[in-house]
C-alpha cells in the first residue's frame, strides 16, 4: 500500500508524476476523480497533458496549495468577477516567462483539468501581451494567419466606420 | 482582396485556444479596459478589446461574436448612436443582463430611448445624461425599467426647475444604488431595495419654497439607506425650520457623507438620526464667506452639529476614544479637520475672498476651544492628536484645553511652536494636567535661523519634574518631515531625544509628511 496522500499521475508520453493529493486537489477535474476513485493506489491519466506541460502544471500548483483563494470550492461570484480579480504575481509571471507554445499548451491543460486560477492568470498575462496592439501586431505576435473572408472584411470595415464615428 | 481557402491555412496555438479559454483572455482585456478608462472604456465597437477580440481572425471573433455577457455595456451618445450599432450590440449581448449608458446631451433622445425601451426590462445598471427637456423622454424610459434593474443614474445638465422624474419602486423593485444629480425624483412608494442613494447639487432644482419637503420626502422613502451622500442639495436652514419636516432615521446607515454649506447643516442634520457603528463624514463649506463673530445667523466651524448632536449621532456620545485636529494645512488637507474613531468633520477652507485672506486665525481659539465639547465624554480620550500649523497665532489656553482629557495615554502635538506651548502648560500645572501621559510625539520641524535650546531644555525639565512626581514620559517619538532635514530641524530632534535617553526612556524618530506641523508645500 503507498502513501495515502500521494497520488501518480502519468502524463500523455507516459512520464509519471508523483504529488500530494492536495496539490493534486486544485483541479477540479482530478478531485472529483479521486472522490470516485476512493482510497486506492491506481495511477491516473492525462490523456491530453504531456510530461514538460505537467511538470510546469504542477509547479504551479504546487506554489499555490496555499492560496487562501483557491478555487475548489462553489464559484459564487462568477468566472468574470474572478478574472477581476486575478492577481498576476511576479512569480506568475516568471513562471509563464516560457515559449509560447509551451505557453499556450499550459493554458490549455489547465482549462482541460480545470484549474482555475492558473487559467485565470495564464488568460490574464496572455491579455496583457494583446493589450494595446493593433489587429496586425496581435496576428503578427502569436502567428495567426488572417483568415476573414471578403464578407466578413466588408462587416469588419463597417464596423470600423462605427468605432471612427467620434 | 484575395479569397483564402480556410482549410488550407495553417493554425496557430493562438488561434485553436478553446472557446472558453479565449472568452477568458476577451473577459480579461475588456476588465482592464473598463477598469483603466471607467464605463467609456467599453464603448461599442471603440473598446479597444473590441478589434482585438473580433478583428484578428475568423475564430477568434466567432467566439467573441457567441459570448453575450462580453457585449452587455450598451453606450449610446450623441456620435455613438448609429442605430444598426447599437441593434447589432444588442444582438450581440443576447439575453445577457444590460449595463446601458445614455449622454442624451446633443443627442435625439427620443431615437436612443426607442433603441433601449424594448429591452427595459434587461437593464441591471442605466445611467442617463440629459437636458431638462429630455426629461419627458427619460420619464418614458424609467416606465420601462424592470425589477432586473440594480444601478440608476440620472445626471441632468444643469438643475431642473419645473420637472422632476417619478419612480415606481414597485416595477423598479430590485434597485439598489441610486445616483441623482439636479434633479428630483419622486419615489411612489417607499423603496425598501434601495441601499445606497447619491443626491448631488440639488439646491437650484425644484420650486425653492419646496425644496425642503421634496428631499425629506426622497429620503423618507428611503428607510434601508446603508450608504447615503448627499453633496449641495440640502435646503437653505430657513427653508427647515419653517416647515414641518420627517424625522429621517437610518437603522442600517453604514456611511453617512454630507458637504454643504455650514450654515444649513445644524438645522437639517437635526433631523438626521444614525446608528453608533456608522461612519459619518461631514465637510461644512463656507464658499469664500467664513462667518462673523457678531453675526448670529451665521453657523461657526465647532457649531455645525446640531442640538440633538449626542442623540442623533451617538459616535460623538459613545466611546471616542481617539481624538484628533489638523489646524492650518496649507494644502491638500482642510483647514480645520477633526477626527475620531468612525467620524470626520472638515472644513475645507476659511478662505474670505471679500478680503483676500484666510480667516482661520480668527478662529483658532473657538477651535481648540470647542475640541472637547464635540465629543460627550473627552475624559475617556486616551489618544490625542494635535497638528496646529505654524502659522497659525498662539493658543493661550493649553492647561484649560488639556484639563478636559485626564486620561490621555498618547499626546502628540505639532508643529514647533504649539509643542513648546504644550510642555510649558504641562510643566506649569505640574502632574495635575495630563497625569497618565505615557507617551508623547513632537511633530516638528524648524526654521533654519530658530534657535531652540530653550525648547529642548524645557522638555528636559518637564522630563525631570514628572519623574519626580513618579508620573514619568516613558516614550518619545519625533517625528521630522521626509524632505531633507535642515540644521536647525536635526538639532532639536536631536536634543529632545538626548534628553530622553537620558532619563531612560524609549525613544523613535520618524519621517513623516505632516502638511499642518511641517509647513511643507506640496503643490
Amino acid at each position: 500500500m503507498g502513501d495515502s496522500n500521494r497520488l501518480t499521475l502519468v502524463a500523455s508520453d507516459g512520464g509519471k508524476f508523483v504529488v500530494d493529493k492536495e496539490v493534486v486537489q486544485m483541479s477540479v477535474l482530478l478531485k472529483n476523480m479521486i472522490e470516485d476513485l476512493g482510497e486506492t493506489d491506481e495511477s491516473i491519466p492525462i490523456p491530453n497533458v504531456t510530461s514538460p506541460v505537467l511538470t510546469k502544471v504542477i509547479e504551479f500548483c504546487e506554489n499555490h496549495r496555499t492560496d487562501a483563494a483557491r478555487t475548489d470550492g462553489p464559484n459564487v461570484d462568477g468566472d468574470d468577477a474572478r478574472m477581476r480579480t486575478a492577481v498576476v504575481s511576479d512569480w506568475d509571471r516568471q513562471f509563464f516567462d516560457v515559449d509560447q507554445d509551451l505557453m499556450f499548451e499550459i493554458i490549455v491543460a489547465a482549462n482541460y483539468l480545470d484549474i482555475k486560477s492558473l487559467v485565470d492568470v495564464g488568460c490574464k498575462v496572455v491579455a496583457d501581451m494583446i493589450k494595446g496592439k493593433s489587429p496586425q501586431e496581435i496576428r503578427d505576435l502569436f502567428d495567426i494567419v488572417n483568415d476573414f473572408s471578403p464578407e466578413e472584411e466588408a462587416a469588419l470595415r463597417k464596423e470600423n466606420e462605427w468605432a471612427n464615428d467620434r | 482582396m484575395q479569397m483564402r481557402d480556410h482549410n488550407l491555412i495553417a493554425s496557430s496555438a493562438a488561434a485553436d485556444l478553446p472557446p472558453k479559454v479565449l472568452e477568458k483572455i476577451f473577459a480579461a482585456l475588456r476588465s482592464e479596459s473598463i477598469a483603466e478608462l471607467g464605463p467609456s472604456g467599453d464603448s461599442g465597437f471603440r473598446a479597444p478589446w473590441v478589434q482585438a477580440a473580433t478583428w484578428v481572425c475568423r475564430r477568434w471573433r466567432e467566439v467573441a461574436l457567441t459570448t453575450p455577457a462580453l457585449w452587455s455595456t450598451i453606450r449610446i451618445r450623441a456620435r455613438a448612436c448609429e442605430p444598426e450599432a447599437i441593434n447589432t450590440l444588442l444582438k450581440r449581448a443576447g439575453e445577457e443582463d444590460l449595463e446601458v449608458v445614455v449622454n442624451g446631451l446633443g443627442l435625439d433622445m427620443r431615437e436612443a430611448c426607442a433603441l433601449v425601451q424594448p429591452h427595459g426590462q434587461r437593464i441591471s445598471m442605466l445611467s442617463i445624461d440629459f437636458d431638462e427637456l429630455q426629461t419627458e423622454m427619460v420619464q418614458m424610459l424609467l416606465m420601462h425599467l424592470g425589477p432586473k434593474l440594480v444601478n440608476l443614474q440620472l445626471f441632468c445638465d444643469l438643475p431642473a426647475v419645473r420637472y422632476g422624474l417619478g419612480l415606481d419602486p414597485e416595477k423598479v423593485s430590485g434597485l439598489r444604488t441610486l445616483v441623482v444629480r439636479h434633479i428630483y425624483v419622486h419615489p411612489k412608494t417607499e423603496i425598501s431595495s434601495l441601499t445606497e442613494l447619491q443626491l448631488d447639487q440639488l439646491w437650484g432644482a425644484g420650486e425653492r419654497e419646496q425644496r425642503g419637503q421634496l428631499l425629506y420626502a426622497i429620503l423618507a422613502r428611503c428607510p434601508n439607506l446603508e450608504i447615503l451622500e448627499l453633496t449641495d442639495t440640502i435646503p437653505r436652514a430657513e427653508l427647515v425650520k419653517s416647515g414641518t419636516l420627517p424625522m429621517l432615521e437610518f437603522p442600517k446607515m453604514r456611511s453617512l457623507a454630507v458637504n454643504e454649506l455650514a450654515n444649513d447643516l445644524p438645522a437639517n442634520l437635526a433631523y438626521f438620526k444614525v446608528p453608533a457603528s456608522a461612519e459619518l463624514h461631514i465637510t461644512a463649506r463656507y464658499d469664500s464667506c467664513p462667518p462673523e463673530w457678531d453675526d448670529e445667523t451665521t453657523v461657526l466651524p465647532m457649531h455645525v452639529l446640531p442640538g440633538n448632536q449626542f442623540e442623533n449621532f451617538p459616535m460623538f456620545a459613545e466611546e471616542t476614544r481617539d481624538l484628533s485636529l489638523t489646524l492650518g494645512a496649507r494644502c491638500c488637507l482642510p483647514d480645520i479637520m477633526v477626527m475620531g474613531g468612525n467620524w470626520c468633520i472638515d472644513i475645507p477652507t476659511m478662505e474670505d475672498s471679500a478680503e483676500s485672506t484666510n480667516r482661520l486665525p480668527e478662529f483658532v481659539f473657538h477651535v481648540l476651544d470647542g475640541l472637547p465639547h464635540i465629543v460627550l465624554r473627552p475624559e475617556i480620550v486616551k489618544f490625542l492628536d494635535l497638528h496646529i500649523s505654524q502659522h497659525l497665532p498662539d493658543f493661550d489656553d493649553w492647561a484649560a484645553l488639556l484639563s478636559e482629557f485626564p486620561n490621555v495615554l498618547a499626546l502628540t502635538v505639532g508643529g514647533r511652536r504649539a509643542f513648546n506651548a504644550v510642555i510649558k502648560a504641562l510643566r506649569a500645572y505640574k502632574d495635575d494636567l495630563l497625569p497618565k501621559l505615557f507617551q508623547l510625539t513632537a511633530c516638528i520641524a524648524v526654521k533654519i535661523d530658530v534657535n531652540t535650546k530653550a525648547n529642548a531644555r524645557a522638555f528636559g525639565a518637564l522630563l525631570v519634574e514628572r519623574a519626580a512626581a513618579g508620573k514619568s514620559l516613558k516614550s518619545l517619538i519625533v517625528s521630522v518631515p521626509e524632505i531633507p532635514l535642515n540644521d536647525a530641524t536635526v538639532r532639536l530632534a536631536g536634543s529632545l531625544v538626548a534628553h530622553m535617553a537620558l532619563r531612560g526612556g524609549r525613544v523613535r524618530v520618524e519621517r513623516t509628511a505632516c502638511i499642518a506641523c511641517h509647513g511643507i508645500h506640496k503643490h
